[in-house]
């Protein structure tokens, strides 16, 4: 080793050719995951919420969207679109049935019309009045088709208690029954909609990169022609997300290593330094591509970024060991006056880390993994090969000093003056309670949103009304009752239960059991007499009526039992009924209604259901930094045996915390999940600044010392804020959170350290 | 007279031909009005409405009956529409009326169905009957016309009703007024 360690150029290859390779074979092996999931704070009632969307009927949901000048263009552009869809390698299917689906399904709704209409909810049929109407209402229908040649069903729905069904199906999936051109046309006549499912969910990105490009096709044909047409789904938003992040990253990646680069020679001014002193990070960063292969199949993109940043922390070491090695005759001699420093800044900046764990949020474990393996090969290449590769006075440079004005009692007041004004941003503190406020601002998606939303009532909102149960009859026994209670409720407000057309077990015998009592034969017959229809017209139903107790449902139409089936989802053991709600009024207004009720029922919202456990997460979040800080300041006096050095060495790490704070108000931002981040980290960081300045006190350093103390603090702040300032260019929100809390922190840690603390630590010597 | 009757009997036979088209309206323009009656054996009498038809070429189309119930039929350029009463007009599908089979493009006419015709008393009499499984509620449609005016037009069904539209004045060739076709 140390034959290769005197040959530091063949190492130097040898380690980055190999560090390189392992980074290169790494990425091979870890599958990016970019959703804004992994941001989640995760508690049962969320983790329930995320995977049954995920297994929820509308999870492949894509809408064509179109929109022209007048109903005719409309209809011409309709065709056109869907000739490019059809030719697509997409297996597209319609959600809204078509005239012979919908045939089929009144048919069955005539034929079980007994059983399936609703007793409980409407008016008793049986009624002489009811009787006399409905049968009027029979005839009138016969006559207004003028070409109609009733089929078999018809016979069976004297009352027309079928297509009553039918009606309240069709409202409550907002007109679906009433299709044009497999579709929905806006009241205007001007726009059209069409709900396909494309058979694959949003992470499939191979798939989704097909949905993207027919997207393309047809706005660019659209613009072409002077008319507006788009797709919309949750997969674009995933997409632009994941391409956004990925190009984010690669640029944060360049700009961080350029930045750092320059810092570094504009300080030490020597090519040869800059690349050995690189190495650390080089390696620190090929072992944790390595650990993160070998252990995680997906990791998120979020914790790479971040990642990325962490050079700015691993190069610390190296800068403090660089900027003060040629002070001391040999390596011992530097171990021994910088060395305690050193390990104590690694162990707290690691303990910082230690707690993001206990967060349970996926995307914070992975960041406190990357980061903390980082920074710890980083450190440990940086002790244990960088100052054995570089002793003292192997290469001599002539290293960039800047003479630091030495801080006096006026500091101290400027910087007094600075906390308690950023103090004030305390009282402003608001915490993030949406978690798609972490993600990138989909602006033309949002818009094309709002296009939809103000044409139609579809969205891409998936709100669901779910019901659990160990068997289908129990979910549908479920969502019935509920069905009822809101239907009584308010009549106008409607959600589609399946158990409108295949009722529950019990329900069907308390229906049977409604008929035998409601039902009076003779009263039907003497009616019968007065309409349009023979006397022998409906036997078959009164026969049916007569064996009721046999009779059973006949088979549902295929397309139908097909979206029914796509409803009822497995998970944990338990079944599942996801009833689209479409609109997030609706579901707080069936919501209002069920709380108040027995009804075992349950709303998933992906937003809402988040929010409130984002909100205990990030209350508890703040709670656990005091705890960090305890921790940390234990450690720390531990290691002084002293309350002053312990509380010097805390304080930049706690003005930064304020400036943490402080942004996020001067942002426009709340306090989300990756302040907290940083909070954490500038805990890490803060205090080495405050250990390397009291550490300077502490052990008597002459001026010389003292202003490469500084210096190197400085060059620290500066690669600091070179990996995590850039990070402030993203535009997904979560990273530029992290990255303009770090900047604002950095700037209050490093102005702590040199304003206040040698003011404060002089002092104390000056009475010792 | 045996010479007479050979020959009226030749006449006849010589006018059975098998026609490719149903009478279609001079230049496709139309205006006519109806009166439709409805045999079944579950009704108890015939089941009358009355209306009027407006055609003005293969893509505007008004089927209006007034009485009983009020409906609409629309076909305009192409999309057919129903509405019934004051109710918002909803899209239909062409095969969801069979009788509009009668006024569609004598291309699609002969795709799915067999036209024979008859020359009797200067009357035309087409049977139009459904080629194999193109239609299983139609059994057939008897349509009596005047060179290119329908007077009657008898639609048999599977379940044994009948439905028959007998029209009058009927006129042909002459643009109809475009209120008729304005939503």
């Amino acid at each position: 080793m140390k034959n290769i360690l005197k040959n530091r150029y063949f190492f130097f290859f040898i380690f980055s050719g190999i560090s390189g390779l392992l980074i290169f074979i790494s990425t091979i092996f870890i599958n990016l995951d970019m959703s804004i999931k992994s941001l989640f704070p995760f508690d049962d009632k969320l983790e329930r919420t995320v995977a049954l969307s995920e297994l929820s009927p509308f999870a492949d949901k894509v809408i064509i969207y179109i929109e022209s000048e007048n109903e005719n263009e409309l209809y011409k552009n309709i065709d056109e679109i869907g000739n490019i869809i059809k030719e697509y390698p997409i297996d597209f299917k319609n959600t809204i049935p078509d005239i012979e689906q919908i045939k089929k399904l009144l048919e069955y709704s005539e034929t079980n019309s007994i059983l399936i209409y609703p007793y409980e909810i409407n008016k008793n049929p049986f009624t002489d009045d009811e009787i006399i109407k409905r049968l009027n209402i029979k005839s009138e229908y016969l006559m207004s088709m003028p070409f109609y040649n009733p089929s078999k069903s018809f016979f069976l729905d004297p009352l027309m208690m079928g297509p009553e069904v039918l009606q309240i199906i069709n409202k409550s999936k907002k007109g679906k029954y009433t299709p044009v051109k497999e579709g929905l046309i806006s009241d205007d006549r001007k726009a059209y909609l069409k709900v396909l499912k494309c058979g694959f969910f949003s992470e499939d990105y191979s798939k989704v990169k097909l949905l993207v490009d027919l997207n393309k096709k047809i706005e660019e044909k659209a613009k072409l022609k002077n008319y507006k047409a788009f797709l919309f789904s949750a997969h674009l938003f995933y997409w632009e997300s994941l391409t956004t992040i990925k190009h984010d990253v690669t640029i944060i990646f360049i700009l961080t290593i350029i930045f750092v680069f320059f810092i570094f020679y504009f300080f030490f001014r020597k090519i040869e330094l800059l690349l050995f002193s690189f190495l650390p990070i080089i390696g620190g960063f090929a072992l944790t591509f390595s650990l993160v292969a070998i252990i995680f199949k997906n990791f998120g993109g979020i914790a790479l970024a971040f990642g990325a940043t962490t050079s700015g922390i691993a190069i610390d070491y190296t800068i403090h060991y660089l900027t003060k090695r040629n002070l001391y005759p040999d390596l011992k001699e530097v171990r021994k006056k910088i060395g305690f420093s050193l390990i104590l800044g690694f162990i707290t900046t690691i303990a910082s880390f230690i707690f993001l764990p206990f967060s349970r949020i996926k995307s914070l474990i992975e960041i406190s993994v990357f980061g903390g393996c980082t920074i710890s090969f980083a450190f440990l290449l940086s002790w244990f090969v960088l100052q054995k590769l570089i002793p003292p006075g192997k290469i001599t440079e002539k290293t960039r000093i800047i003479k630091f004005p030495i801080p006096d009692f006026k500091s101290f007041l400027i910087w007094t003056g600075i906390i308690l004004a950023s103090g004030i941003f305390i009282f402003f503190i608001k915490f993030e309670d949406n978690v798609f406020n972490l993600d990138m601002n989909h602006k033309k998606l949002n818009e094309n949103l709002n296009i939809i939303k103000t044409k139609f009532t579809e969205s891409s909102d998936n709100i669901f009304l779910a019901f659990k149960g160990k068997t289908k009859d129990e979910i549908l026994q479920k969502s019935l009752n509920a069905f009822q209670i809101i239907k009584r409720e308010n009549p106008d407000l409607t959600f589609f239960t399946p158990a409108l057309l295949i009722p529950p077990k019990k329900q069907i015998e308390i229906r049977k059991k409604f008929i035998l009592d409601n039902f009076n034969k003779n009263l039907f017959k003497r009616n019968l007499k007065n309409s349009v229809f023979e006397a022998n017209t409906f036997n078959e139903w009164i026969n049916t009526i007569n064996g009721l107790n046999n009779f059973q449902l006949t088979e549902l139409p295929d397309f139908i039992n097909q979206e029914i089936e796509s409803m009822f989802v497995e998970w944990e053991n338990d079944k599942y009924i996801l009833i689209p709600l479409y609109e997030r009024e609706i579901s707080n207004k069936i919501n209002k209604i069920l709380s108040n009720t027995n009804i075992d029922y349950f709303i998933i919202d992906i937003m809402k259901d988040s929010s409130k456990g984002l909100l205990a997460f990030e209350k508890s979040a703040l709670i656990l930094l005091i705890l960090s800080i305890i921790i940390i300041f234990i450690i720390l006096f531990i290691a002084y045996k002293n309350i002053l050095y312990a509380f010097t060495s805390i304080l930049p790490c706690i003005s930064a915390l304020l400036a943490c704070i402080g942004i996020t108000f001067t942002t426009g931002r709340d306090y989300n999940i990756m302040h907290f981040v940083s909070s954490i980290l500038l805990l890490g960081i803060g205090v080495d600044y405050g250990i390397f300045i009291t550490g300077a006190f502490r052990d008597n350093f002459n001026t010389e010392e003292l202003q490469l103390t500084y210096q190197s603090i400085f060059i620290s702040a500066l690669t600091t804020i070179a990996g995590f300032g850039v990070l402030a260019l993203s535009k997904n929100h979560s990273i530029f959170s992290l990255g303009s809390s770090m900047f604002a922190g950095i700037v209050f840690a490093f102005l702590t350290s040199y304003l206040s603390l040698p003011f404060l630590l002089k002092n104390r010597n000056i009475k010792k | 007279m045996k010479k007479i009757i050979l020959l009226i009997i030749l006449f006849i036979s010589v006018n059975i031909i098998y026609s490719q088209n149903i009478p279609q309206p001079k230049n496709n323009q139309l205006y006519t009005e109806f009166t439709s009656t409805r045999t079944a054996k579950y009704l108890k009498k015939p089941l009358t409405a009355n209306g009027f038809i407006v055609m003005d070429g293969l893509n505007n189309f008004l089927f209006k009956q007034t009485d009983p119930v009020l409906i609409e039929i629309k076909k305009i350029k192409g999309k057919i529409t129903y509405k019934k009463g004051d109710n918002d007009p909803i899209e239909i599908d062409s095969k969801a009326q069979e009788f509009l089979i009668i006024f569609d493009n004598p291309e699609n006419i002969n795709k799915n169905f067999d036209i024979k015709k008859e020359i009797i008393n200067k009357k035309d009499f087409y049977t139009v009957t459904p080629k194999n499984g193109s239609n299983e509620n139609i059994i057939k449609i008897l349509i009596t016309a005047v060179e290119d005016k329908i007077e009657i037009i008898e639609i048999y069904f599977t379940n044994g009703s009948k439905h028959t539209y007998k029209f009058r004045n009927t006129v042909t060739g002459k643009k109809p007024d475009e209120k008729y076709f304005k939503k």
